[in-house]
């Protein structure tokens, strides 16, 4: 069952990591706000440029969390970061790069496209959409003056699809970048895709289970990425010079300047969008916080009776642990400190609650990755979620033996989190 | 630094998860015992035959732990619980099965062929040993009068294929988890070699090895015994293992070798030499006890330095290992003999040697083994292991840090989540 929208702090963020990006960053945020997102989680990997100074306004504004994360190869620490700190604060995470434009056609907003994909699709922990690779419309020199999506007008057909590696798989227009539900993410170590809790994969716009990077023949009538990778050819050479953000070797070279330098098509669709999208005003903190104490309410309610019926449970372990996390934000930010422990406490009931339902692997998985966060609680639901945990995790661990997919290396660790909270019921709460 | 072999309850032992092999165990337990085996960790998969029965003598000697394990493809949750509960109890444990001998040529006793070859590297911790697959001899019929050595003596040539597999014999310490039959996953710049010494991946070593340790695999004994095992299922899948093809394949009678009877007679002339030799498990059962006065001194000899005002950290540096094995000797100490007021000084001791140990070097390995370690001395109550919890809060960065490097993201997120779990425990006390 989908998560009350009204929860999250927002509805779409993006995360992105970035370096040398200065001289874009205002166009990409700017082209996003428009497209729909609400939020972005921008991890600065050491820019020698002015990019704080750009982000400023809109660090100012609240549009904007800025991280400095310097070091190398320092792309999955982030987006596995962002996923621990703010799977709950944000309804659906992109993770692209500052290069990186998501295009929904169709004149609609990224989450409305979203959500009608993703929506009765149980399954569906993202969604992958196939990236169009733009060229360099031929142009020599740059000009930062003009926008990257005005500049770069011409792109790659939607049927070049080069085979990589000896393994043959399809690249090109064949390949995703994701859009997700982070609370189904187990974790990131590729820029495409997400590695989801068991029962999840990410869908194309078709609803179709898509696997590791690539969606083959690409579906482009819903939601694509442009991405401008190569720019003008002197932008191009500027990063030969420098590394990037996602590993430590340098991967631009004058061969793949001519492998990725497609300009078959003239396709400027994107600006025309941009043009007609309404201007979006961002919702102020007062409102925001307020939205989310009724949705509190209105979700946690039902579950106040004593003898509130099993089904209100049923299937809402997400919700749930969505609702503790935001009573938390209340009282942790001083925004509402005694509703915030409140809801906190019923949240953590209801967890309980949900617990003496039939409660899938993922929703499991997803309340073992915040047990860190809910044990030190002083609540006597917290306790009783140890408890079930202990009583649960042999159950789990099930899951990995299965003849057809065992994975004992899974099983080992299951095993092991049984062992460690064991001791944490030797012991009591300070 | 190798482990004291004094500190373990057991030098040699066997984990096995058995089905089916009643009429084969006891002349397999009394070969192992010659051979010198001192302990057999033994899950029974639901067998429906009397089992139980056979190694009753053995349990009550205190040869064998018997641990019933029903339930489809049980084979790798008995290998993982083994290495969880057992690996500080015995120096080496070797995981294999129950239609298979291990014959060392080159020293009379499998440990001293292993020794040999562990001491070639510090970062060896497996040694893998190649198959010798035995035929039916022409066998049709199913004669349980007669042993299972004596009645096939006929092998398939060195280089028959299935002879590239190997079963392998572990420092069970280095061991991150179990997932084949064949072969153990170890810990980082941890590995199984061949009986040259040469590093082997996965399961088998090709060409294989037969000069100083290999493994009688007697897969097919008598057409009868096999056509029996079609009709069952396997303890590691639920795929159809054995077929009538199978058969044909391995049936294998190519070369005569009885070398194993002459080396079992050897044994029991050595070790049983004034007779009673039909029972084996009588004559050497005291000789595989636990001595728990070797223990006791083992223990007091290797906890000594912390003990000593003028130890210095160079005693602590690179015992990682030895310490933790200390520990987990002095909590079963303390549990099965010596009582609380002895067998917490031990245990103390040890926990305080572990904590000086993370002032001088140490391995990945050896903080991968203090992690599946917490568990058991997380739960324990003394004032120092709040300061080996900070150390691991410490150091697991680091770890994290090279999963990182090494692109291993699952693990990165599982070690996060266990650090975070670490912290948390700020917020609890004992009871």
């Amino acid at each position: 069952m989908a998560v009350d929208k009204n929860l999250f702090l927002y509805d779409l963020a993006v995360v992105a990591i970035m370096k040398n990006e200065a001289p874009y960053v205002k166009e990409w945020l700017d082209y996003h706000l428009a497209a729909g997102v609400n939020h972005f989680y921008i991890y600065d990997n050491e820019s020698p440029d002015n990019l704080k100074e750009i982000l400023q306004p809109y660090i100012d504004a609240g549009t904007v969390t800025y991280k400095f994360f310097p070091g190398k190869a320092m792309q999955y620490v982030a987006y596995n970061k962002a996923i621990q700190d703010y799977k709950f604060f944000c309804r659906y995470i992109a993770f692209i790069d500052a290069d990186e434009f998501i295009f929904p056609q169709n004149d609609k907003s990224i989450v409305e496209v979203v959500d009608e994909i993703l929506a009765d699709r149980k399954n569906a922990g993202g969604l992958a959409a196939n990236i169009f690779y733009f060229g360099s419309n031929n142009l020599e020199k740059a000009d930062y003056t003009r926008g990257v999506l005005e500049r770069f007008t011409r792109r790659a057909p939607v049927d070049w699809i080069p085979l990589l590696t000896e393994k043959k798989l399809p690249g090109g227009t064949a390949h995703v970048s994701t859009i997700t539900n982070p609370r189904k993410v187990h974790h990131f170590g590729n820029p495409h895709f997400a590695f989801y809790f068991e029962g999840f994969n990410a869908v194309n716009s078709n609803g179709e289970k898509v696997q590791l990077f690539f969606n083959n023949p690409p579906l482009t009538d819903k939601i694509v990425m442009n991405h401008y990778s190569v720019k003008s050819k002197e932008e191009y050479f500027a990063k030969i010079e420098r590394g990037t953000a996602d590993n430590k070797r340098n991967i631009y070279n004058l061969e793949r300047f001519a492998r990725d330098d497609h300009n078959e098509i003239f396709d400027n669709s994107i600006l025309k969008y941009y043009a007609a999208r309404p201007k979006i005003s961002a919702e102020n903190n007062a409102t925001k916080i307020k939205r989310v104490y009724n949705a509190l309410l209105k979700n946690l309610s039902p579950t106040f009776a004593n003898d509130a019926p099993k089904k209100i449970f049923e299937g809402q372990m997400e919700t749930f642990l969505t609702c503790r996390r935001l009573a938390a934000y209340l009282h942790e930010k001083s925004f509402n400190e005694t509703a915030g422990k409140f809801f906190e406490e019923i949240s953590l009931e209801a967890i309980c609650g949900t617990l003496k339902t039939t409660v899938t692997v993922a929703d499991l998985r997803l309340l073992i990755s915040e047990l860190p966060k809910i044990l030190p609680l002083n609540y006597p639901a917290a306790e009783k979620i140890l408890q079930f945990c202990i009583r649960m995790l042999p159950k789990l661990m099930e899951n990995f033996k299965t003849p057809v997919a065992a994975d004992w290396q899974k099983f080992t660790e299951l095993n092991y989190l049984l062992e460690m909270l064991k001791i944490f019921d030797s012991m009591k709460k300070i | 630094m190798a482990v004291d072999k004094n500190l373990f309850l057991h030098d040699l032992a066997v984990v096995t998860i058995m089905k089916n092999e009643a009429p084969y165990v006891k002349e397999w337990l009394d070969y192992h015992l010659l051979a010198g085996v001192d302990h057999f960790y033994i899950y029974d998969n639901d067998s429906p035959d009397n089992l139980k029965e056979v190694l009753q003598p053995y349990i009550d000697a205190g040869i064998v732990t018997y641990t019933f394990l029903p339930g489809k493809a049980m084979m790798h949750v008995a290998f993982n619980e083994a290495v969880r509960k057992y690996k500080f109890f015995c120096r080496y444990i070797i995981f294999f099965d129950g239609d298979e001998f291990i014959f060392p040529k080159s020293k009379p006793t499998i440990s001293e062929v292993a020794d040999e070859i562990f001491s070639i590297d510090p970062n060896i911790s497996g040694l893998g040993i190649n198959w010798a697959c035995f035929g039916s001899n022409g066998q049709e019929k199913a004669d349980y009068s007669r042993g299972v050595l004596e009645r096939f003596t006929r092998r398939a040539n060195d280089d028959f294929a299935a002879n590239k597999h190997v079963k392998t014999i572990s420092n069970p310490r280095r061991i991150n988890f179990y997932f084949n039959s064949h072969f153990a996953n170890y810990f980082e710049n941890c590995y199984s070699v061949n009986e040259n010494g040469n590093i082997i991946q996965g399961p088998f070593n090709n060409p294989p090895t037969f000069s100083k340790i290999i493994i009688h695999h007697y897969y097919c004994k008598s057409k009868e015994e096999y056509y029996t095992k079609i009709n069952r299922g396997n303890v590691d899948s639920l795929k159809d293992f054995y077929s009538l093809e199978g058969f044909k394949v391995h049936d294998k009678n190519d070369v005569f070798d009885d070398s194993i009877l002459k080396y079992r007679e050897n044994r029991i002339s050595t070790l049983i030499p004034d007779g009673g030799a039909e029972n084996v498990l009588k004559s050497l059962a005291a000789s595989k006890q636990i001595d728990y006065q070797k223990l006791c001194v083992a223990l007091v000899k290797n906890l000594a330095p912390v003990f000593s005002e003028k130890s210095t950290p160079q005693n602590f540096t690179g015992q990682m290992e030895t310490f933790l094995t200390c520990r987990a000797l002095a909590s079963y100490l303390r549990k099965e003999v010596l009582g609380d007021t002895a067998g917490k000084i031990f245990e103390e001791a040890a926990l305080n040697a572990i904590f000086k140990s993370f002032a001088g070097n140490f391995s990945i390995a050896d903080f991968r083994l203090l992690i599946t370690a917490l568990p058991e001395i997380l739960r324990l109550n003394y004032p120092v292991v709040q300061n080996i919890r900070q150390n691991c809060i410490q150091i697991l960065p680091q770890l994290i840090n090279i999963c990182r490097l090494q692109s291993n993201w699952s693990e990165y997120v599982q070690l996060n989540h266990l650090l975070n779990l670490l912290k948390t425990f700020d917020n609890y006390n004992h009871k």
